[in-house]
This record gives structure tokens, sequence and C-alpha cells, in this order.
């Protein structure tokens, strides 16, 4: 066996987590001695609990290398260790890193390039979905890699929006790489390792679990180069993952938002703190050292009334009865006129006949 | 001695005419009934005997039998009460026929001391006879009100059996109760006081929709949250469909009568609304029980039937609704025999638009997207596919809710929907007369002519929100339906797009 065998093997063990293969990795130096070491040995050195030597014990009777091998080859997926010349760089410099990476995907190898992660709530207004989507789109067309947490809401839009863009994209799960949580974002977990790739500490097979979340925000702080909080509540994950990135002096962005709305109040609150406030793609290429050059932007033409209903519309969820008392029209013209738009890419439904823009 | 007098049984809906005979001879004294009888009739020989004895008649110890016939069908309720006591007296002598007996139907129930009560399904019953050549009605003096509006019969009201006898045997000589019924139709609709629409201030939207809905008769469901106004707007609506005509009228009174709703009414002049809670069970909705009752669906006939809550509905029940309102009517079998109920109702369902009620407002929501998701797709199902509008509700602002705006009342609105059926009705001259809710697909590329341009607009909508066929299809009705309020012939680009707007959310 060698290096990586050892290491796939300390992983494998039951309930072994980051914090308990850190201790033991300080004090045996490498996998390899951990694995040789004896009972008595692992007990004196009182770095791990006598349930988890027991684990030990038994792993060492059961582990069958090839056979691991074997699995992680069956569902695509690449066991890379900080030895490996793939594993990520900036990961190298973080003292908390995890020592290996499960990996799914064909991007692996473009994770140094710049990246910056696009994060927020899970619960979200068309707001924070419509800014992630924008910046993530947008610095994808400057081939920055996005890196987000695929979970509902705002990390969802950020994946989606560098898939527009058609940049890579990276996630780093809560659960074993192989499984896709949340469900529904099965699509999302495909197309992201077309290019970039899915990411993850905990061994194949792992359920999601709650506080595994919070965890795995290090890393996602950890691969980039700033972070970007599009939306956040008072209190929430992406505050944890903000704090990860101060300790790392890792630039955090934020979005504003109006100062009433319950889902900016985190990103508000972290700009008044010192984060660094996004009104624009180029305050983020500033950010991570791009220079900007303007995009094409295509010129919008409407016909007069529909300019008029488009100049309505918000980014916040406006009712038809709200948008018709602004104007003369008439039911059938109005849904006329908003449906024109939607088919246009320019105006959402995102609840029954509520209405936003969307460009 | 033997006597025969005729009375009548309720089932379903329909009214079978019975023939109570009496026959009294000698032999050990017993009062036997037959005839198919459920108990409450079987129980009404203690009520004959003991009313008979009070109103001041005599019973002879001798051996009575009474027949009620066909012995086929089931006899139920309290009516044959008052029969049975004018059999036992014909049969006695008391009673002599001053009355052509063969041409005369009684029914009534007896309390113990001779008087006579109330029961259900006189109108019915009198519009059966007179349609089988019954001349003469008597019946409880407290139906006298639906009962006097039947035409060329004469109908007596009854407070008690002794005044029945005296009225057969011609002692008492009283004047058939008779009152117009186009007089009556007038007068209830003058009075008749209906929720209006113009106690509903903004919520523009959503009674537009109510109006297309109407108009067409197309199914509805509301989505929004608690307090928006759903229920006061459901409530509303019978009052813009089509006010009823007279034939239309009956019809709802027949069941209302049958079903012991009918209250002080003579003749019930407004659409009904049902509005029955989502605990509901299957038979109470659709009808049934072992003895066979119309459910709500049959209530809500030519009316409005609510669905509030309509998430919280179980499913087989919910499930169970979806043949009657394809077919206009239900057909339900039970051991005792098979009844037809018509149950031709507009389905108006409300829904909140997630568990807590109140997404998309954030600051009380906290639903995650998925969950609203989840909450909605449990809506969907096979009545959703039989919904054709769907409209989203938020709350009205507090300064338009107490805004003195001029608001349409009901008045206004049935006007234009009026127009808008009559539309309809002349597009289906020559055959059966149907809304635009109920066109088959051969029926829309007939009637419905979509242009190019509006046919494009429609692929392109089509493709964009990935509707169905069935979506496709619905589209096309509700925008017939517009294009009739509008009274244009042809379905043009903003009929289609107005029906795109309320298309459903799945």
């Amino acid at each position: 066996m060698i290096y990586d065998d050892y290491m796939l093997w300390l992983f494998s063990i039951k309930n072994m987590w980051q914090k308990k293969i850190e201790t033991l990795l300080t004090y045996f130096q490498t996998p390899e001695n951990i694995y040789k070491a004896s009972e008595t040995i692992l007990e004196k050195s009182n770095c791990i609990k006598a349930k988890d030597i027991a684990e030990i014990m038994e792993s060492r009777n059961t582990f069958d290398i090839q056979k691991e091998r074997k699995k992680l080859e069956a569902l695509n997926i690449q066991f890379i260790t900080e030895k490996n010349k793939l594993f990520p760089k900036r990961l190298l410099h973080i003292s908390d890193r995890p020592r290996a990476l499960f990996v799914r995907g064909q991007g692996i190898e473009y994770l140094n390039a710049p990246s910056a992660a696009i994060i927020g709530a899970r619960v979200c207004s068309p707001y924070g979905i419509y800014t992630a989507q924008k910046f993530a789109r947008e610095l994808s067309c400057y081939q920055v890699n996005i890196i987000s947490g695929m979970a509902r809401g705002i990390d969802s839009a950020a994946h989606t929006g560098a898939l527009e863009g058609e940049g890579r994209t990276y996630a780093v799960l809560g659960c074993g790489a192989d499984i896709c949580y949340p469900p529904e974002n099965k699509e999302l977990y495909d197309r992201i390792q077309e290019t970039g790739a899915v990411l993850s500490e905990y061994p194949p097979g792992t359920r999601p679990a709650a506080w595994q979340f919070p965890q795995r925000n290090r890393i996602i702080s950890g691969l980039s180069d700033c972070i970007l909080i599009t939306e956040a509540k008072q209190k929430s994950g992406s505050l944890i993952t903000a704090g990860y990135a101060l300790e790392k002096g890792i630039d955090v962005c934020a979005v504003p938002g109006r100062i009433n709305d319950p889902f900016s109040q985190g990103c508000n609150k972290l700009i008044r703190e010192g984060a660094i406030p996004v009104l624009d793609t180029s305050d983020l290429l500033t950010v991570l050292g791009i220079s900007y050059k303007s995009l094409e932007k295509k010129q919008i033409f409407l016909e007069k009334k529909n300019e008029v209903v488009y100049s309505i519309l918000s980014f916040h969820l406006q009712s038809i009865d709200e948008i018709a008392q602004r104007t003369t029209l008439k039911s059938g013209e109005l849904h006329h006129i908003l449906l024109q738009l939607q088919l246009a890419g320019l105006a959402e439904e995102p609840v029954k006949n509520c209405y936003t823009r969307k460009k | 001695m033997f006597s025969r007098v005729i009375s009548a049984a309720i089932r379903g809906i329909s009214i079978e005419l019975i023939n109570v005979e009496t026959d009294i001879s000698d032999g050990l004294p017993a009062f036997d009934m037959v005839g198919l009888l459920s108990s409450e009739v079987r129980e009404s020989k203690e009520r004959v005997r003991i009313s008979i004895k009070n109103s001041g008649r005599k019973i002879p110890p001798k051996r009575i039998t009474v027949n009620l016939s066909p012995a086929a069908i089931r006899k139920e309720g309290g009516l044959y009460d008052l029969p049975i006591a004018v059999g036992v007296l014909m049969a006695l002598q008391v009673i002599k026929q001053v009355f052509d007996m063969k041409k005369t139907l009684i029914v009534g129930e007896l309390g113990l001391d001779g008087s006579v009560h109330a029961v259900c399904g006189v109108l019915p019953i009198i519009l059966e006879g007179k349609a089988r050549g019954i001349k003469n009605f008597i019946i409880p003096r407290a139906n006298i009100k639906e009962g006097a509006i039947i035409e060329g019969v004469q109908v007596f009201g009854v407070e008690s059996l002794e005044e029945t006898e005296k009225i057969l045997n011609g002692i008492l000589c009283v004047k058939p109760e008779y009152k117009d019924i186009r007089e009556v139709y007038e007068q209830n609709r003058r009075r008749e006081k209906q929720p209006d629409f113009s106690e509903i201030n903004g919520q523009e939207n959503l009674k537009r929709a109510a109006e297309i809905a109407a108009a067409g008769m197309h199914n509805l469901l509301m989505v929004g949250p608690p307090g928006s106004g759903k229920s006061m707007l459901a409530a509303r609506i019978p009052s813009i469909l089509p006010a009823p005509n007279l034939d239309e009228c009956i019809e709802i009174t027949k069941i209302y009568s049958i079903a012991g709703l009918l209250g002080e009414t003579s003749l019930i002049t407004k659409r009904p609304f049902r509005a029955p809670h989502h605990t509901i069970t299957e038979k109470a909705l659709i009808g049934g029980g072992n003895r066979i009752k119309a459910g709500e669906i049959t209530l809500a006939h030519k009316g409005v039937l609510f669905l509030d809550e309509f998430a919280e509905f179980k499913r087989d029940t919910i499930e169970a609704l979806r043949q009657p309102v394809e077919t206009g009517s239900i057909t339900i079998s039970r051991i005792y025999g098979t009844c037809q109920f018509p149950a031709k109702f507009m389905v108006v369902a409300a829904a909140n638009p997630c568990k807590c009620g109140y997404y998309p407002d954030r600051s009380k929501c906290c639903c995650s997207e998925h969950e609203v998701h989840k909450y909605l797709s449990r809506l969907n199902g096979p009545m959703i596919d039989r919904m054709d509008l769907c409209v989203g509700v938020l709350p009205v602002e507090a300064k338009e809710l107490i805004s003195n705006k001029e608001t349409q009342n009901s008045e206004q609105i049935r006007k234009r929907v009026s127009v808008a059926v009559n539309i309809q009705k002349e597009r289906c001259q020559g055959k059966r007369f149907r809304f635009n809710s109920e066109l088959s697909i051969d029926e829309i590329k007939n009637c419905c002519p979509v242009g190019k341009k509006e046919q494009e607009l429609l692929f392109q909508a089509l493709e964009t929100f990935k509707m169905s066929a069935r979506g496709y299809y619905k589209t096309i009705r509700v925008a017939r339906t517009i294009a009739d309020l509008e009274e244009s012939e042809s379905i043009r680009e903003e009929h289609i797009s107005e029906a795109l707007g309320f298309r459903m959310i799945f």
C-alpha cells in the first residue's frame, strides 16, 4: 500500500471526521504510522476515544484496498490527497484543510485559476437569485471559476449563472460526492461535472447531515480568491463562510439590499462591518485583479406600451393589480404586454400573477 | 272493510306514487304494516293509532292490516302517517268519500295529538302527481308555501287529522291555496338579497378572472394567502352568473325541497352556493349513504361549489368529483336501488400558496422554494385538469381597502356575463347548448378559429411555459369566452394573452 491507500483507509473509517484525522496525523505524522500503530500505542497517544480506536482496529481487518479503489472507480470519483499535484493549491495554505478530497467531474485541474465563491441563503427572494445568477454569469465570461455549495436558493442560482456564462463551476458538498443533495438539483449536479467538479471531504455514501454543511463552508472559502454573499438574513450559514474567509484573509464582498428587507440584513451588516459592497461586476473584477473590458451589451428596443410596463417592473415582486394601478391599460392588454415581456425573457412570473423584471 | 289512499315515495330526486291499502277484518286485535318499510315507517303505526284516538275517534279491537304498494320500492320518512290514518278512518267508514280518492294524494307526518307536521319533498311530489293525473293534494299546512305555486291542481294545507277528516267528508269547505308561480318568481327575485361584488375593494384581476369564469362556466382556482378575499369573492360568484329562469328555479327548489332545506321560501330564485368544509367525506360530497341522499354537488346544482382549502381535502374525495364534473350528473347505486342526481355546477377552489399560507410575503413566510413547490404540487391531480382558470391573489393594501373608489356591482357584471352566455347560445343553435368550458376538441376546431398571428403566439407560449396539449385547449376555451365577453367574433391576440395569464400553475 502506498501513501494514498493509507489515507483512503483513514478516510473510510466510520465516524473518522476531519478533526480526529488532524489530531492523529499531528501525532503520528503519516497515515501509514497510524495503520501500523498497535492498540496500546493508539491508547497512549491520547488522540482519540476508545470507541474510535475500536473502529480503527476493526477497519484494519475489513479494509480491502482493491475493493475500495474499484468502488471509487465505479462511482467515477477521484481520491486526491494533499500530496497529489491535482490538489487545489489554495487549500494547502489553510490550517484546517481537509487532507484529501473526493472529486467527481472533469475540471479539477483548473481549480487554481481565479475563483470566486458566490453564496447566500437557501430561502431567498427573486432579487437574490437574480444577482447571484448575474454576477456568476458575468464573472464566467472572464474565466473566473464560480464556487458554491449547490444548496437550494442562491447557491443553485450561482451555479446556474456560471453554466449560462459557459464557465467552470465547482460545488462543495456537505455529503458524499456521489449523492445529489438537494435531489431536485440532479440536472445541475450533472452539468457542473461536465466542465467543473463536485468536491467533498466525506467518503462516498455519506448522508447529508446538518453539521456537515457549515464545515464544508471552510472549503468553499478556502478555494476562492474572494467570496460574494448576495443575500443573507441576520442569522445565516453564509455568514459562517464569511467568518472563515476573514480568518484566512480572503476578501468578503456583499450585495447591498434595502434596509427593511429581512433577506438583505446579513449582507448590509457585513458591508457596515467592512465588507466590499458590490454594485457591478467590475467591483468584483477589481477585487480579483482582473482588468475590466466591457462586454457587448444588447440594446433592448420595445414598443411604447411595453416600455411603460417594463419600466414599472422591478426586481421585487409586484402583483398584476399593483402594475395595473400605475397604467391605464385594460386587463387584456396588460396581460398581453406581460406575456410578450415574458416571452422576450424580460419579465418573469415567479408567483402566480406576480411579476418581476428579469434583465 | 278495505280502503285505498294514494301517497308518494321519494327515490333520490324522483317521485313514485304509492298506494296505501288498509283492510280491517275480524280476528285477534292487531295493527300490522307490510310493504318494504324502513323503521320510521314501521313506527308510524303507533303515531297513527294514538293520533286517531286523540282526535276523538275510536279504533275497534279488530285486525288492521296496512299494505304500502308496490312492495318493491322501499318506503322511508314520516310522510305516510297521514295517508295511513286517513286509510284507517276510511276503512272504518268514518270518512265517507266525498273526494275522488283515486285522484287525491295525501302526505303528512302526525304528532300524537293529531297535529300534522311538515314533510320533505312536497313540491316534487305535487309536480309528479300532477303529471300522473292527480287533482287534489292534501299536504301539511307548514308546507303550503311550496305547494301553492303549482297551477291546475287543488292543494289543501291541513293542520290536524280532524281537519283532514272534515275536509274529506265535505263538512269543512276550504278553498284550495294557489299563488301564481310567475308572480312568486318575480316577487322573490325582487326581495332576494345576495352579497354583492361592489363590497370588494381592489382585486381587479381576481374580479376579472371571476367574470370570465362565470361567462363560460369555467372552473376557477384561486391561490393566495388567507385574508386576501378568496372566500368573499367565491360567495359572490352566484350573483354574477346569469339569473336562473323559472324552470331552473323549480329544478333547484325541487332538490332543496327533498333535502328539507327549503326553510321559509316557496321558490328559490338565486343560484345555490355550497361551501363544504375540507373534512367532508366522499359520500357527503357526492351523495349516497344507506338511504341515498343528495350530496353537496347536487345541492350546488346550477350554482357554485366552493372548495376552500383545496389542498387539505382528502385526495379520494376530490377524485370522486371528476366524473360528475364531466357528465353533469351522478348515479349512485346502493343495495335498495340506483338513483341519478343532477349535478351541474361550477367549481371554485381556493388554496393557500404554501404551508403557512403567506408566501410570497417574506416577512411572514419562511417556507423554502422547495416547500412551496411541494405544497402546490399537492393540488395537482385529476380535478386540476378540469379547471380552466387559475388566479393569484395577494392581500389588498389598507389604503385601497378603505378607498371610496367606485367599484362595479354584481348587476353590471351580470349584464356582461349574460351577453357572453347569449352569444354562446346562438353559436350552439340547433345543437345541445354547451358552455365554452364544455366544448370538445372537435367543437373547438369548428367554433374557435385561431388566426395565424394568434396561433404563433400560442405556440411560442406553449414552448416557453412547457404547457401540455390539455393546457393548449384550455387556453383556447378561455380565450373564446374572453372574446365573447368583448363581443368579438374572432379570437384576438390579447384574448389569448389574457387566457394565458390565467393558466394553471402546473
